[in-house]
């Protein structure tokens, strides 16, 4: 009888041993010492077909984060993987791939105003991936090889061109849009066209033959589109980075030995970076698109290491480089803030998994009086509504 | 122990990963069994405990990244796995054609991933595994009909590789309960049989955002000669 209570106790104390002891790790984000200005919004596309997108929302001023901001204010999930997101007016366009979805959301509020199906009459998924703006309309480069027209007033689809197979980026220059034809989809047999489409007519004009595998396409001030292409992502075929004459479409120059995977511009300097997926190197530089020369060989000066970079920009308030980098694609990567002498000035960790898209909302004009008599006085009118699309930057 | 990837694991379309390299780990296994056998009405009673430490490195894992229909194998460098088991299955009888079944067991794991202090994810439980999960089941067997409870449930999991908020993936319990009967008939036997799936009718998860199928009612006819 003795022996049966010991086992009875063996296996009571077992059990007590053996209860469901796994907590939620708890975030430990630091938030940045350095003061800046505005705010940020910071998209995470998460991980494909695990419906994880998310929108992360950081006040520089009132040092306040909100990892899952589109969940708070909409109730609903983003989707699965939110690819790309444009600030046009007063309101956020989000390209959500999977989900073939275009959200659109109140950049000041965050409340999604519309969410526009993107299929077509087959319900097949278009499948969205990047956005641009002009006049009153956003351009959307869809997986399915169609270039789609939302027009920002009735937020409906009121366009469409076929370009080439599974269309990435796309940019804006000369009246004349340029969409960067993949075939990602259709591996080893890639793409290597970029689609002119002409804005008025809303036609193709023609394609242009470039690197295999494009990926990114961004214009300059003087009409230059520079394309990054992605080859076969080894070292027998390596990305590379071209220049198109917006004025003669034509690949005008080729950057030997540029490997460049994804880009962006700014006042005419171009932050451009490589990332080698094999050998998990990577670097970033800064190159001049007047003088078409590089400006630094490595951006950072201060030793930093971005361990994958995913997305370069530059914050226009602050004038700073942003860089968003995946720890790994199945983590949760952070946000990290360069001045332009290449130096960390913060970072923000574990914002989301694989951020790829940041957009920084103008500063509120800090203890101003007179924006108050402003409104007083603006109310004693009857207040009418212009939409001025050609403002890129919504007043917060 | 060594496990060799498997050629689905290889090559399997959208499952296979051609760069997985070969599993290995180290078992340490303490276990301890009793059983008693016809003694009162206790007609069968078997207790089990099994406390295990297993150290694997590359650790073959299905996960599905796509979705429940293709998943994908990876490689973790390393994955420390502690766990207990324990069981119990007893069997009373009642009269001489009266008998009452009891079962269940309980897994209690931590498998964590222990590759790489410096990542994100060091210490944290390898996605789709319960740190506790388990079964129940109990039966009465009659002269003329049979009744059977089965249970499973598993505690939370995570559904990508830390184990944050919002990669929970709620535990699940799922209940069933069928009915059976024997006709003798002269040369054969007719066995009928009904069932509820899922008693509880929640639509629970095994894979996130994939919803098991509610209260389901099944019956079955079956003649052996």
């Amino acid at each position: 009888m003795r022996e049966k209570q010991h086992i009875i106790l063996v296996l009571m104390a077992l059990l007590c041993f053996s209860c469901n002891d796994m907590a939620d790790v708890e975030k430990e984000i630091k938030l940045p010492e350095h003061p800046t200005t505005g705010k940020m919004l910071v998209l995470s596309e998460g991980l494909m077909n695990l419906n994880n997108s998310t929108l992360a929302y950081y006040d520089f001023v009132e040092k306040e984060l909100i990892i899952d901001y589109f969940l708070q204010k909409n109730g609903r999930g983003l989707g699965d993987t939110a690819n790309d997101m444009i600030l046009y007016g007063s309101k956020i366009y989000i390209a959500v791939n999977v989900s073939s979805q275009v959200e659109v959301i109140d950049a000041n509020t965050g409340s999604s105003v519309k969410r526009i199906p993107v299929f077509d009459e087959n319900e097949r998924a278009r499948q969205p991936r990047y956005l641009t703006y002009k006049d009153g309309k956003v351009y959307l480069s869809c997986f399915d090889g169609n270039l789609v027209r939302i027009d920002t007033l009735s937020l409906e689809i009121d366009g469409m061109v076929k370009c080439g197979r599974n269309p990435e980026g796309l940019c804006i220059a000369n009246e004349k849009i340029y969409v960067a034809n993949s075939g990602g989809l259709d591996n080893p047999n890639y793409d290597n066209t970029v689609s002119v489409v002409d804005l008025k007519t809303f036609k193709e004009l023609k394609k242009i033959k470039v690197a295999e595998n494009p990926y990114k396409v961004f214009a300059d001030s003087q009409g230059d589109v520079y394309v990054s292409s992605r080859g076969n992502y080894s070292t027998s075929q390596p990305y590379r980075f071209q220049r198109i004459d917006s004025y003669i479409d034509k690949v005008i120059q080729d950057f030997d030995g540029l490997n460049v995977l994804n880009f962006s511009i700014h006042d005419d300097i171009i932050y451009m970076y490589s990332y080698d997926f094999n050998s998990d190197n990577n670097w970033i530089k800064t190159f001049d698109c007047l003088s078409e020369k590089i400006i630094a060989e490595n951006f950072i000066t201060d030793g930093t290491k971005v361990e994958k970079p995913y997305s370069v920009q530059v914050n226009p308030y602050d004038g700073n480089i942003y860089i968003t980098n995946t720890s790994d694609f199945s983590m949760t990567g952070d946000v990290l803030c360069f001045n332009p002498d290449g130096e960390l000035q913060f970072s923000i960790n574990d914002i989301g998994l694989n951020p790829n898209k940041i957009i920084f909302l103008k500063p509120v004009p800090y203890k101003c009086p007179t924006a108050t008599l402003l409104l007083i006085f603006g109310l004693s009118h009857i207040p009418q509504y212009a939409p001025s699309p050609s403002i890129s930057v919504p007043c917060i | 122990m060594f496990r060799l990837p498997t050629f689905n694991d290889l090559y399997y379309t959208q499952i296979g990963n051609r760069k997985l390299k070969p599993e290995d780990a180290n078992q340490f296994n303490l276990g301890a069994t009793y059983t008693l056998t016809n003694k009162y009405f206790i007609d069968f009673l078997l207790i089990t405990a099994d406390a295990y430490h297993n150290k694997v490195k590359n650790k073959i894992v299905a996960y599905p990244t796509k979705n429940i229909f293709e998943w994908t194998m990876i490689n973790y460098g390393m994955v420390e796995i502690n766990g207990i088991d324990l069981s119990a299955d007893a069997i009373f009888k009642l009269s001489k054609n009266t008998k009452i079944s009891v079962g269940g067991t309980h897994t209690y794991q931590r498998a964590l991933n222990k590759t790489d202090p410096e990542s994100r994810n060091y210490g944290h439980q390898i996605p789709y595994t319960p740190r506790v999960s388990g079964s129940g089941k109990a039966g009465l067997q009659t002269a003329w009909f049979n009744v059977n409870y089965t249970m499973i449930w598993s505690g939370h999991r995570y559904a990508v590789n830390q184990n944050f908020r919002e990669n929970r993936v709620e535990g699940f319990v799922d209940h069933s309960l069928s009915l059976a009967k024997d006709f003798s008939l002269k040369t054969y036997t007719l066995s009928a049989n009904a069932e509820v799936l899922n008693l509880a009718n929640k639509n629970y998860e095994v894979v996130r955002y994939f919803p098991m199928p509610g209260r389901a009612f099944r019956a079955t006819i079956s003649l052996k000669f």
